[in-house]
This record gives structure tokens, C-alpha cells and sequence, in this order.
């Protein structure tokens, strides 16, 4: 008997106290946790807390009866020191209590929204994109009639929405164990799927991933050397990973990360921010440098924003593989890699005015910070919405989510 | 910890940030704006000034900043408190007209209108039938001109986050809803191809002694020459405004995450619940149930800030670039959207206003 509670498999639980008030359902899960070591046992813990306030779904092997949505409202986790007992170290009893708000048949979850363009220096016209878990049915985006763009991936074909009208919030329904496909997933730890955003983490083990690419930060003798690596899905196998580094000032590669955090842990989107200082010669040493990396779900590129708090300087971006790169036009807000790696061309790009010379984009003007994004058109050439120019309109599309249950 | 939006005012928020926030005393002061994303958007600094505040659902000017053990507490009003507050102070409302029309009289005080540039746009919705004359002496404040230029007019008006001001006839559904989307209910509540349908905690019904003389209520020898009503300017002006028709303050208590973003301050909804009184004329088909709500317009609405929204304040100054934004979305106590509770108040609406 195992339970699927959100992103986690709880091992067995003991108690199941089902009532019903007028309010609704609120369902109260006790039992033990312990997975196969008792480290696993710790993180299950943190996993479990990490999932207090978030929308999930739960499945039940044995008892189908409880598939549905739920909310978690409360959860404690008792550790207790206890010699001979389970792995031999003491007890971990947990008591979580959730809401539920419905089942397969009679939920429909709605995402809401945010778009906004970002800021750029070119004339780019925005493509505000979202796309609901791997599976969706019922898709209604209202009056909107947004351009379905089909990617393939590891968890399967994702349909992505774009072109979508600003102020659209799309309603759409899953089976609960089909809602995390597709799901925008931080891995952390020695590849543990992590929840919550108090997260024991290390600036070298960690890794974004929604199926269609993942972005981790390079480590050198597993030392993270400030490289940002991507690499891609194509529905049959993952590419080669490549390597891209922020350049201070166009002159120095910003080198190893001293801290990371999770700003945002959702099925819809991840944001985690890297932290180092700038104390290690020839930076000055009081400024620090911090990187924002916003993978989503369905999404073909990773979103950074680069921050330097101290002078202003003209930052760069430069891809680390022998080649060369073309930028369309010569005046597009991005390049692109001119060998293909593993089939897939790849592309970054800048909104802010920028020089390309060799594999490096250099700001034109001086700035604190300097946003970014590194995508791919995979299996080029690519079909409409998914080539390199579609991703810029993309990338100017910003949209945030959150997503609420409601009753059919 | 909610932010109160108030039909055509001030209205007030109260957010609190959480511990080790030492930074923010020296730039998070009073005088700045608060605003509030319906979802977090990131760092400011990939977006512009326009395209966030474009976005945002709420901006406010704080007013006060409180720290209570180390804990910050930013306190704040609604852009409208730029208008001139409710004690009949702000900026002077000096100005004749004389059978002006509505896009005269609702233009940039740099030009010939009342609204003060600089704080406000004009927006695209400026509409009125009629027109307007009347002498406003300098100690009148444009928050007592607008209201009785709106009373005129028989219109509303609307501040958006972005300080674009739009107004139309209240039967109008442009500036704001008109014809209700949302529905609250106690039972049978989900979504419906037509409706938002809510359900509802709890739904309190008072009275204030304003309401119960502006509608001709008696006391108990049954008379009613017994009890005067003091009205004020600023009084009078929100009587007619509301048409002097207000009997009830409906207050409809609901937890925020269904109600979303489905509905805001200003807008119309339906409420349905004959038990408890709230019943109406006009028949609805919702979810296979053909109902007879009542029709409320939403004049106060609080709202929680929820897990997943973002919060950012943008300095007073004259050159304000993105930069300048702070990000406060992860130092602010955030509540989860599923248990947090919203309320909305509104007035029982039974004068023809109804489209």
C-alpha cells in the first residue's frame, strides 16, 4: 500500500480520518514515515512540510476511493529519539491535514495568469505562452484562440498555448495522477525531487527540469565554476548538455556560486537565485553578484536575470563550445550556435541592445543587470512555435501562474 | 493583514513583512507605493515601470511604516487618498464650469480638468451624457469635486494600479461590471460555463444609523419626525451618489481561493440565499438551477496577500526607473490562498440602476 501525496510517495500510513463539515471535506492522514535509509527518512520529512499550503493531488494504491485534489493545510512531523526502533534510530510520525475539493470527474482547475512583456530594446512582438500539465482535457482559454504548439519530451508531448490573449485564465482538467506530467521539477541533494522552498541545497547538486530541457549549474571537480549548463529532450533521448557563462563586464567569467535558494517550487514554475560575492580579484569586494533562473512549464528556454551590485558594467553572455554563432539579420535579439549539438540548435539572447562578437553577446551600455535566456530550437528545423524566433517572442511573453481548484 | 479596497475611496491595507528585514528601514519609507502582482513576476528589473504597474492588481501609498519588535508593518491607502482624504483634506478642487462635458471636466489639472497631473492619466473610458456647471471655492478638495461632479453626472469612477482614472454611467459594464459574472451561494458553488459560482461562510446583514434614517425607518412609537439626520457636504454627496436608496451593509465572507480573480471592488455580483434574505428579481441559470439572486455592487472588498502573488515597492521620485523597485514578495508574511479568508461589503441596491 503506498499513498502519492503531491510529489512524494509516503511508504504507509496508519490512520485515515475522513469528515465532512459544512465548510467540506478535511481529511486527516497519520501514520509513520520511513523510506529505505534514514536519510530518505529526513528528506521525506522536509518533502512532507514542504508541501503545506500547495494545491496537490493524491493517489492511493489501494483505495482509489481518496484519487482527487486537495489542499494541505497543516502538517507535523514528530521525531523522536528511540534506540531499536525503526532504522534503529527513532520514530517519525506524521499527521497531515487536508482539504479536499474534489475528484477526477468533478474538479476544474483554473490558472491564473500574469502577463507582462518584458522589457527590451528591440521590437519584438510578445507571445504570452502556458501550458497545462501533460493530458489536460476541457482546455477552455474563453473567448481566446490561442496557437496549440505540440513539444515532445521525456514525460511526453507537452501542448503549449501561445499567442495567448493578456488576461486570458484558462480553465482545464487532469486526472489527479497524471497531474505532475509535464510539471516543472527541481531536483536537488543527489537527485531527490524537492518540494517547499526550505530546502537543504547545494550550490553544485541541483538541477531544473520540465521534461523538455533542464538547466543545472556546471560543476568543475565538483566545484560549480558559475557555468550554466542546458540541455534538451526531443521525445527520445536527452542531448548533449552545453555550457554557457556570464561574463562581468564582458571580461571576466563570473566564477563559482556561493549560495542557492528557491524563490518559487510549483508544477508550474520553479525560480531558484544563485548568490556569490565578487571579493575574489579583480572584482571589488563589496557587490555580490546574483543570478534569477525561471524555468516553466512547456517552456523551450530558461529565463535569467544577471545582477551586479556594484558599478555598472556592460556584462556579456558567451556559449563554451568550439563554434561559431550567427545572429539573424545581424540586429535580432539573440544568436544561435551554428554546429547543431545532438540535433538542436542552440540560442540565447538578451532583450537589452547587445554586440555579438565570436560566441560572446556583450551589452551595448552599462548596467547593473542584464537579462538573459538560453533555449533551443530542438530537431532544427523546428515546425512554427518552436524555431528560434518563435522562443524570442516567447521569452518577451512573460506570464506567471498560480492555479485554483473549483467544482465542475 | 489584508488589503481593503474601497468602491470609489481610499480604502487602507495593512501588510506585514516577516522577520529579518533589517534592510528595508532605509528605503522602504513612507511616501512610497506598494504594489501587488496577482502572481509573482520575478525580479522587477526584467520588466518596465509601465508593464508591471500595468499588470499589478493593487497599488497603495504607504502611509506609515511600523516596526513592532523588529517586525516591519507597512500601512497604507489606495490611490484615490491622492484625491484629498475623507477628513476634507488635499489638493484644492478650485474650478468653474459651466455646461462642460464630462471629458472637460474629468482631464489633467494642467489643462482645464480637475485630476492632478501627475498622479493620474486620463484613461480611454470617459463617458457622460449631460453636462456640468457649478462654482467650486478653493477649500473644497478634488476628492469633494469628483464626488459631486460623479453624483451629476449619474456616473463612477475608477483609479487603476497604473493611476489611469476612467469613468462611464454606473449602468455602464466598461469601467466597471455591470452584469455580474460571479455568483455566491451556500450550496451547489463551482464554476459553470456562464457563472463563477462561490461559496459563502457567512453573510452578515447591519444597520447603521445612517442607513436607518435615509430610509424612512420609524421607531418604536412608530414615528419618524422624532429623529434628524445631520448631513454634511460630504455626506450628502455619497447620498446621492448612491441614490439615498441604501437600507442594508451585506457582508459576504468567502475564502480567497475561490473567488480568485473573478471579481473586484466596484464590480456587480449576485448572491443567492433565501434564507437568509438575499433573493432578487432577475432569473439566472446556474448549474442547472434556476435561481432569483440578489444584485449587490461590491463597495468594499478585502483581500489577503496569498502565497504565490507578488509584492513590490516602488520609491517616490520623479525619475523612478525599475531598478529602483524593491522585490518584498519573500520577506512579506504571505498567507495560503486556500484558507485565507476575503471579505466583501456591500449596500442593497434596489433603485433603478439595475440595466
Amino acid at each position: 500500500m503506498s499513498m502519492t501525496f503531491g510529489r512524494i510517495t509516503l511508504p504507509a500510513y496508519t490512520k485515515l480520518v475522513s469528515r465532512r463539515n459544512s465548510s467540506g471535506n478535511v481529511d486527516r492522514i497519520t501514520g509513520w514515515l520511513r523510506a529505505d535509509t534514514l536519510a530518505a527518512t529526513k528528506v521525506l520529512r522536509t518533502e512532507l512540510k514542504g508541501h503545506e499550503g500547495h494545491f496537490i493531488a493524491i493517489t492511493d494504491s489501494t483505495d482509489s476511493d481518496i484519487d482527487g485534489f486537495y489542499t494541505v493545510n497543516q502538517v507535523q512531523v514528530t521525531s523522536e529519539a528511540k534506540t531499536n526502533s525503526l532504522q534503529n534510530t527513532g520514530l517519525f510520525e506524521f499527521d497531515a491535514a487536508v482539504e479536499f475539493h474534489g475528484r477526477y470527474s468533478s474538479t476544474e482547475i483554473q490558472s491564473m495568469l500574469s502577463m507582462v512583456d518584458a522589457a527590451e530594446d528591440f521590437s519584438t512582438t510578445e507571445s504570452f505562452w502556458w501550458a497545462p500539465a501533460i493530458g489536460a482535457q476541457a482546455v477552455d482559454a474563453g473567448g481566446a484562440t490561442p496557437v496549440i504548439v505540440d513539444r515532445d519530451g521525456a514525460d511526453g508531448t507537452i501542448s503549449v498555448a501561445t499567442d495567448m490573449t493578456a488576461g486570458t485564465n484558462p480553465t482545464w482538467s487532469i486526472d489527479p495522477s497524471n497531474y505532475y506530467d509535464g510539471a516543472v521539477e527541481l531536483y536537488a541533494d543527489g537527485d531527490t525531487l524537492r518540494t517547499g522552498l526550505e530546502i537543504p541545497m547545494d550550490t553544485t547538486d541541483w538541477y531544473i527540469s520540465n521534461g523538455l530541457m533542464q538547466v543545472r549549474a556546471a560543476a568543475y571537480q565538483s566545484t560549480s565554476d558559475g557555468r550554466i549548463q542546458v540541455r534538451f529532450h526531443d521525445g527520445t533521448s536527452w542531448s548533449d548538455w552545453t555550457s554557457i557563462y556570464l561574463r562581468w563586464a564582458g571580461t571576466n567569467n563570473v566564477p563559482s556560486w556561493n549560495f542557492i535558494s528557491v524563490l518559487v517550487n510549483t508544477p508550474e514554475q520553479v525560480i531558484v537565485r544563485l548568490v556569490r560575492d565578487a571579493a575574489e580579484s579583480p572584482f571589488s569586494t563589496t557587490a555580490k553578484h546574483e543570478l534569477d533562473l525561471t524555468l516553466r512549464r512547456g517552456g523551450r528556454f530558461v529565463s535569467g536575470l544577471y545582477k551586479f551590485t556594484g558599478s555598472a558594467a556592460t556584462h556579456a553572455l558567451q556559449s563554451t563550445e568550439i563554434d561559431t554563432a550567427t545572429r539573424p539579420g545581424g540586429t535580432a535579439s539573440y544568436v544561435y550556435l551554428d554546429t547543431n549539438i545532438s540535433g538542436n540548435r542552440i540560442v540565447y539572447g538578451c532583450p537589452k541592445d547587445f554586440t555579438l562578437s565570436g560566441l560572446e553577446i556583450q551589452l551595448d551600455s552599462t548596467s547593473q543587470h542584464m537579462p538573459f535566456w538560453i533555449g533551443a530550437e530542438v530537431d532544427e528545423p523546428a515546425g512554427s512555435g518552436n524555431q528560434d524566433a518563435d522562443l524570442a517572442e516567447q521569452f518577451v511573453g512573460q506570464v506567471a501562474e498560480t492555479v485554483r481548484p473549483s467544482r465542475r | 493583514m489584508a488589503i481593503r479596497e474601497v468602491y470609489q475611496g481610499p480604502g487602507s491595507f495593512t501588510v506585514e513583512m516577516g522577520v529579518a528585514t533589517p534592510h528595508l528601514m532605509s528605503t522602504v519609507a513612507r511616501g512610497g507605493y506598494l504594489v501587488i502582482t496577482p502572481q509573482y513576476m520575478g525580479d522587477p528589473r526584467g520588466f518596465t515601470n509601465s508593464s508591471l504597474l500595468a499588470a499589478a492588481k493593487y497599488t497603495g501609498i504607504v502611509l506609515e511604516t511600523i516596526w513592532t519588535d523588529g517586525i516591519l508593518t507597512l500601512e497604507g491607502a489606495g490611490l484615490d487618498w491622492l484625491l484629498g482624504d475623507l477628513d476634507g483634506i488635499g489638493p484644492s478642487g478650485n474650478c468653474n464650469y459651466s455646461s462642460d462635458t464630462i471629458s472637460t471636466v474629468i482631464s489633467l489639472d494642467s489643462g482645464v480638468g480637475i485630476i492632478p497631473a501627475g498622479a493620474f492619466t486620463i484613461g480611454s473610458t470617459i463617458t457622460g451624457s449631460g453636462t456640468y456647471t457649478a462654482n467650486h471655492p478653493p477649500e473644497e478638495t478634488v476628492k469633494e469635486v469628483i464626488t459631486q461632479v460623479m453624483a451629476s453626472f449619474g456616473n463612477h469612477y475608477k483609479i487603476s494600479p497604473n493611476g489611469e482614472i476612467n469613468t462611464e454611467a454606473t449602468t455602464g459594464n466598461t469601467v466597471y461590471k455591470s452584469t455580474p459574472t460571479v455568483v455566491f451561494v451556500r450550496n451547489n458553488w463551482g464554476s459553470d460555463a456562464m457563472w463563477t459560482g462561490v461559496p459563502v461562510d457567512r453573510l452578515t446583514s447591519k444597520y447603521s444609523i445612517r442607513e436607518w434614517l435615509s430610509s424612512s425607518n420609524v421607531d418604536i412609537y412608530g414615528l419618524q419626525d422624532g429623529l434628524i439626520y445631520r448631513v454634511d457636504n460630504s455626506d450628502a454627496a455619497v447620498t446621492r451618489t448612491i441614490g439615498g436608496a441604501e437600507a442594508l451593509i451585506q457582508e459576504v465572507r468567502t475564502t480567497y481561493a475561490h473567488l480568485g480573480d473573478s471579481t473586484s471592488v466596484g464590480d456587480m455580483v449576485y448572491i443567492f440565499d433565501p434564507g437568509s434574505g438575499f433573493e432578487g428579481d432577475t432569473l439566472i441559470k446556474f448549474r442547472g438551477q434556476w435561481l432569483k439572486p440578489a444584485r449587490h455592487r461590491i463597495r468594499e472588498y478585502s483581500w489577503p496577500v496569498t502565497d504565490g502573488m507578488g509584492v513590490y515597492y516602488r520609491p517616490q521620485g520623479s525619475s523612478i526607473t525599475i531598478s529602483d523597485w524593491i522585490d518584498l514578495t519573500q520577506t512579506t508574511q504571505r498567507v495560503p490562498a486556500a484558507t485565507a479568508t476575503a471579505s466583501l461589503k456591500a449596500l442593497e441596491f434596489t433603485i433603478t440602476e439595475a440595466s
